[in-house]
């Protein structure tokens, strides 16, 4: 039994060492305190994404809650040779916010962006390993940035605003095969950068 | 089909957009079926997963609000109480499950079939603790789905479970599809059913849960209708079962 109370609600100090990949055996097993840490470490950056895909503070609020209570719920899917914990926590988030952007579209209520910069607070850098990451999001900011045009254009249209192949070919008065082809080619570009500048470990 | 040769596979260019959730969701589920079989595009999502994990890190930081932390975090603990009150049989952790793809995307429970031991005990707690009028998890509400069409047995059930503004169906005793269907979940707001991409069926014992994708927020009901494997963009068939959310 992992379970704790409310009496040891993030000061588990035996918790607090482990790595997210063993939090993540010990939350599947059903242990809320291994859920409040990976939470903690993992929030700002589920919700960032969130809110990106999203544009505003109350759809993202969804997703990510949404998000964070499948991986409480279906911790135990997690594998660790397919990736790290955060990117998977970002898979779910991405997967569930591109399914109400859809939906929203469906619905015909997709909102515009309809908060400002002042809504963007900057979530403090916690931790060295944060600091790091920032560092290392602004190197593969740099990387896509440098992409050629075309090849960005169809990634980010799919990845940050969920529109399918299809729907892109359409916006963009181009073949569906171009628009794989400019997102295959763009995405090796981008992993083949990302290995030489050491950003891909 | 097997390709191991580059630029052999006729789905080549596909890997990318579905990595990058640009398929429909017809066409990211023929992909999944593909993958198995062909490696050259096990090679390419393998090669191109990490290109497409990095993309989530680079958006600007935003602080998550902390009322939605507490709000997550209550939930969280209210549900363990409940595990943990059904003692160590709800604590096993779940069986290991068949191969998802390396994305996340694998992770959602689209034959949730397969849903956990723990969340299934949680379920039934959830239910347990319903009709017995407990509020230990006052954010879940179970819902009866009503059951449509003639003949399904007498004992059969179909409950929606709401936390928050998510949604997740149980089955009891409930008819398999027919030969050749799956059952696919809809979402109804105003008029026209919605499709979702859960698909999913029942075990030899008519038991099952299926996850309603994402927000319920603006949907009235839920329904499942049986249609043909993979799933339909309008449905083939009348809905087997309804659930208002509104209930």
């Amino acid at each position: 039994m992992t379970h704790r109370g409310r009496s040891a609600p993030l000061g588990d100090h035996r918790l607090r060492g482990l790595a997210d990949e063993e939090l993540m055996l010990e939350l599947a097993r059903g242990d809320a305190d291994a859920f409040d840490l990976i939470y903690e470490r993992h929030s700002d950056a589920a919700f960032s994404l969130a809110y990106r895909i999203c544009g505003t503070r109350v759809a993202a609020e969804e997703v990510a809650q949404d998000a964070f209570l499948a991986l409480w719920r279906n911790g135990s899917r997690y594998e660790m040779s397919r990736g790290s914990v955060r990117n998977w926590i970002l898979g779910i988030v991405h997967n569930r916010a591109i399914d109400a952007l859809r939906r929203a579209v469906r619905h015909e209520t997709r909102r515009a962006g309809d908060e400002g910069l002042a809504e963007r607070l900057m979530a403090p850098d916690r931790t060295d390993l944060e600091v790091s990451r920032r560092e290392e999001a602004g190197a593969v900011r740099g990387l896509l940035a440098d992409l050629p045009s075309d090849q960005r254009r169809v990634i980010e249209l799919a990845y940050f605003a969920g529109f399918t192949h299809t729907q892109i070919a359409d916006m963009l008065s181009i073949p569906v095969g171009t628009v794989k082809g400019r997102m295959r080619l763009g995405l090796e570009k981008l992993r083949s950068r990302m290995e030489i500048s050491g950003v891909l470990t | 089909m097997s390709a191991v040769e580059p630029h052999e596979c006729e789905l080549r260019d596909a890997a990318s957009a579905f990595l990058l959730g640009a398929l429909s969701g017809y066409e990211a589920y023929s992909f999944e079926r593909h993958l198995p079989g062909c490696a050259q595009c096990q090679h390419d999502v393998h090669e191109l997963s990490s290109a497409v994990d990095v993309l989530g890190t680079t958006v600007p930081a935003v602080a998550a609000p902390p009322e939605l932390g507490e709000r997550i975090r209550g939930i969280v603990r209210a549900e363990a109480e409940l595990l943990h009150a059904a003692g160590p049989e709800a604590d096993r952790p779940a069986p290991a499950r068949e191969q998802r793809r390396a994305r996340a995307r694998w992770a959602r429970p689209r034959f949730a079939v397969a849903a956990t031991l723990a969340f299934g005990v949680l379920c039934g707690l959830v239910i347990g603790s319903s009709l017995l009028g407990s509020t230990t998890s006052p954010s879940t509400r179970a819902i009866s789905a009503d059951i449509l069409q003639p003949g399904v047995a007498q004992d059969a059930s179909a409950i929606l479970h709401i936390t928050g503004s998510t949604g997740t169906l149980s089955f009891s005793h409930f008819p398999s599809p027919p030969p050749g269907r799956v059952y696919e979940v809809w979402l109804e707001g105003n008029g026209r059913p919605e499709p979702t991409d859960e698909l999913f069926s029942v075990n030899s014992s008519g038991s099952g849960t299926a996850a309603v994708p994402g927000s319920l927020r603006g949907v009235r009901e839920i329904l499942v209708t049986a249609e043909p494997l993979g799933g339909s963009p309008v449905p083939t068939r009348s809905p087997i079962i309804s659930a208002s959310t509104q209930a």
